[in-house]
């Protein structure tokens, strides 16, 4: 990853950012929709899919952590 | 998941994100919340300012990193304005660097972009109950960093003029090659010269360095014409 061009690890991390962002947003839509279900069942169903979309989040996070030394100045 | 019953008085939220869909989830999700209600929202900055002031939130759930800028900065100038709008920075990830801005600038506290548990509710909760989500551990970091601060003179002193000015680069983010551009000099010596400030300051990582400087430049200790 530290051999990449800064130019690719630029538009790498925004597209990594991008992702993060809109997996976090469903994930959280979801959360709503748990909270109304009336079936205790299709709530935890849920919940599971739930717990994976948090795993998923932590990969993209790590991978953003590793390229952010090129998003930082940017800010 | 039971709520208890919606007490008499509604926790009222002010949403800023560049994301419209993260604001359109977290505004579900807050929404679906009894007694809390978002009241407003922004994608900037300058919007932020433009309507945060008139919308008087309890709770201000502020972007960490915005194109025009932070919700960190946000957090300060609203909180200015009106002490009362408590700050909770929302943020993509966990860095040193962005907590202790927040403390700096009052903010109640700071949560990370994940979706488990109620996480965000729960903080909305108890910064409006007043009370800080930053725990004691985080704010002994940031004294630690203030004291450090001190010392930090010392090692910028026993840098020369070009290693100064090299310093303010690396914090800029430019490669060695683009460093080299700006100053005239062989990569070659940019690196000779990367690995003797490096020795100096005592640090591993360039990235150490970096953060080293992007502080003394904040702190007007790093001003180094190029």
């Amino acid at each position: 990853m530290t051999d990449l061009d800064p130019d690719v690890r630029t538009a790498l991390a925004g597209m990594h950012e991008n992702v993060l962002q809109r997996v976090y947003a469903t994930g959280v839509g979801l959360q709503a929709l748990v909270r109304q279900l009336p079936d205790d069942a299709l709530a935890d169903r849920l919940r599971t899919h739930i717990a994976d979309l948090d795993v998923t989040l932590d990969e993209i996070r790590a991978t953003l952590f590793e390229l952010r030394e090129v998003l930082t100045p940017t800010r | 998941m039971t709520e208890p019953d919606a007490s008499p008085s509604v926790t009222r939220i002010f949403l800023l994100d560049d994301h419209e869909i993260v604001r359109r989830g977290v505004a579900d999700l807050l929404n679906s919340v009894p007694d809390f209600e978002v009241i407003g929202e922004a994608g900037t900055v300058a919007e932020a300012l433009r309507r945060l002031p008139a919308a008087v939130p309890d709770v201000a759930i502020l972007d960490g990193r915005l194109p025009d800028g932070s919700g960190i900065e946000v957090c300060r100038i609203i909180r200015e304005q009106n002490p009362s709008v408590k700050c909770l920075i929302l943020t993509s990830y966990d860095d040193d660097e962005a907590i202790f801005a927040a403390v700096l600038a009052g903010a109640a506290g700071y949560v990370l972009k994940q979706i488990r548990g109620s996480n965000l509710i729960d903080a909305v909760r108890q910064v409006a109950a007043g009370q800080s989500l930053l725990d004691p551990t985080v704010t002994a970091r940031v004294l630690q960093r203030i004291r450090e601060g001190k010392q930090e003179d010392a090692r910028l002193a026993s840098l020369n003029a070009q290693e100064r000015k090299i310093l303010v680069l690396i914090a800029e983010g430019l490669t060695n090659r683009q460093i080299g551009e700006r100053l005239f000099l062989a990569e070659k010596t940019v690196k000779n010269n990367v690995s003797s400030l490096l020795a100096k300051l005592g640090m591993q990582r360039r990235t150490q360095a970096a953060v080293f400087g992007a502080n003394l430049k904040d702190q007007g200790e790093l001003n180094e014409k190029i």
